[in-house]
């Protein structure tokens, strides 16, 4: 293997890792704090992508301005879900919000093919250029993704360890009863955190959507791959879906390049399987009751 | 009155844990609950923090009803509540549990005077304090757990079975302490199953059985009472 080669793959490894990180992390949060499966995590995703193809390439608006408005709108629709949808399941079965979770998955996908066409589109990018490593030509513009894909993942994190609302996230994620106890509204952590977690997906829509193209059915890859990555790093551990994500982006490159991206899902699966029989809570994971 | 509850009745589904309990705390005292397992004395406990939900009844705090009032919003009225098995959050350093005991206070001035406060109650915990709750020994999650209620500054401080499954220097340490708050003006409810240590601290004393009160009164009376050695101090 040619050391441009090598190079290459890292860095598209890295580009992808990050952004799967990215997805993962808000599925993770959302998993930790509420105890629900979202399965249509994913389709925040879509709908980040469509948010910023409308604002950027539709209206011509500025395009780092479009991704700050895609997060803030999925922020609110991810909030306002959480209160409508599944505030009242909250504390009942889980096979409950797994249901609407479920249906939220088709709803908004089908409603997306209805409201945004089944043909495919492209973001325009805004980053030109780049630069040889190794051998390897690297853009500006996977260079960009990569570093604000870093930088939301560290903003997360020092949100999370650092700021009193942060705190009280990891409160509620560990003993919801006791949480309340210290004067934390777990009702007010709940919808934030799902429109956080939402609108980490939608920013990791923007930033795929602009490296490739974005069509209505794109969310439910993503929701795949985020939930592969979570098992794999441990439900609920911000840690683990960052290193989770590294890892899943770096086969999808490495196996894709060299085989082909059929083998690189078995091959994920696979190495899933392998860290589950030795880990049953993934990398990082904790039991959960 | 600091706290009063009358006529408490709470229902777990269609058992009826606690049947029509009154008691009442004064300011700066110290109150025991004590009996068996399944007496009711956590019910009680939780009904005041807005935890469980009372079927009826009333509990009032400095005069006023608190039925309704949701659990977050307990502690900001001045009752601070450690919970049985300390609960700390284990995957958290021990500074910012404190933190999270004085959630609701924004001041910085006044944060740095609870920690102060707690720090000077429990030394061992400003040497701990960038650590894991959960690495903590069973005496100093204890601390803790105390510590991250005392930050809220509360008037009074329900405390369920601190000396659960500590060794016994350690639960006499957990006694000093708790003399101590009295000394600094806290009232506390505390519930235990030692009833011995639990009498010796207390001011009031009341001895629940089967979700109702069997006997109450002066701790020193009660001490005293044949019924209450015979079946609670192993006498």
């Amino acid at each position: 293997m040619a050391l441009d080669e090598l190079t290459q793959m890292t860095l598209t490894g890295i580009n992808l890792g990050l952004m799967y990180a990215l997805i993962a992390i808000g599925l993770t949060l959302i998993f930790g704090i509420m105890r629900i499966i979202q399965y249509a995590h994913g389709e925040f995703y879509m709908l980040g992508a469509y948010v910023l193809y409308y604002w950027a390439a539709v209206l011509k608006l500025p395009y780092w301005v479009g991704i700050i408005v895609s997060a803030a709108v999925i922020f609110v629709v991810g909030a306002a879900l959480q209160l409508l949808l599944f505030r009242p399941l909250h504390g009942k079965n889980i096979l409950y919000s797994l249901a609407v979770s479920m249906g939220l998955i088709f709803i908004i996908s089908s409603g997306g093919l209805l409201t945004f066409g089944t043909i495919v589109k492209g973001i325009p990018s805004v980053v030109t250029g780049g630069v040889m490593v190794f051998g390897a030509f690297y853009t500006y513009e996977r260079m960009v993704i990569s570093i604000v894909s870093a930088g939301l993942i560290l903003g997360l994190w020092y949100f999370l360890q650092r700021t009193t609302t942060g705190m009280a996230m990891r409160a509620v994620s560990q003993d919801p009863e006791v949480s309340s106890l210290q004067g934390i509204n777990t009702r007010r952590i709940h919808w934030i955190a799902f429109g956080m977690g939402s609108a980490m997906a939608a920013v990791a829509g923007c930033l795929m959507g602009t490296l490739l193209s974005i069509v209505p059915t794109m969310g439910f890859i993503a929701t795949v791959k985020a939930f592969m990555i979570v098992i794999l790093g441990g439900l609920g551990s911000v840690p683990g879906a960052l290193i989770g994500g590294l890892i899943i982006g770096f086969i999808d490159s490495f196996v894709t390049t060299l085989v082909s991206a059929d083998v690189a899902y078995i091959i994920g699966f696979a190495t899933i399987f392998v860290i589950l029989a030795f880990k049953p809570t993934g990398l990082f994971g904790q039991d959960w009751d | 009155m600091l706290l009063e509850v009358e006529n408490l009745r709470i229902h777990y589904d269609k058992v009826e844990a606690v049947k029509g309990i009154s008691l009442s705390v004064d300011e700066g005292n110290i109150s025991t609950l004590i009996g068996a397992n399944g007496a009711g004395k956590s019910s009680i406990l939780k009904a005041i923090s807005g935890l469980i939900k009372l079927s009826s009844g009333e509990i009032r705090f400095e005069g006023k009803r608190i039925n309704d009032v949701p659990a977050h919003k307990i502690v900001g009225l001045g009752i601070a509540h450690v919970p049985e098995g300390r609960r700390l959050f284990g995957l958290m350093t021990v500074q910012h549990n404190l933190r999270l005991g004085a959630y609701l206070q924004r001041d910085k001035k006044h944060l740095e005077e609870s920690f102060q406060l707690v720090y000077e109650h429990f030394p061992i915990l400003k040497e701990r304090q960038g650590q894991l709750a959960k690495t903590l020994s069973g005496g100093q999650q204890q601390m803790v757990a105390m510590g991250r209620a005392l930050m809220a500054r509360p008037k009074v401080i329900l405390m369920d079975e601190p000396s659960l499954g500590l060794a016994p220097i350690m639960v006499a340490e957990i006694a000093k302490i708790i003399k101590s708050l009295k000394e600094a003006g806290l009232a506390v409810v505390l519930v235990e199953q030692n009833a011995s240590l639990a009498l010796k601290l207390a001011d009031k004393g009341y001895v629940l059985e089967t979700g109702t009160v069997a006997l109450e009164g002066k701790s020193e009376e009660l001490i005293g009472n044949a019924y209450v050695k015979k079946a609670y101090l192993g006498g």
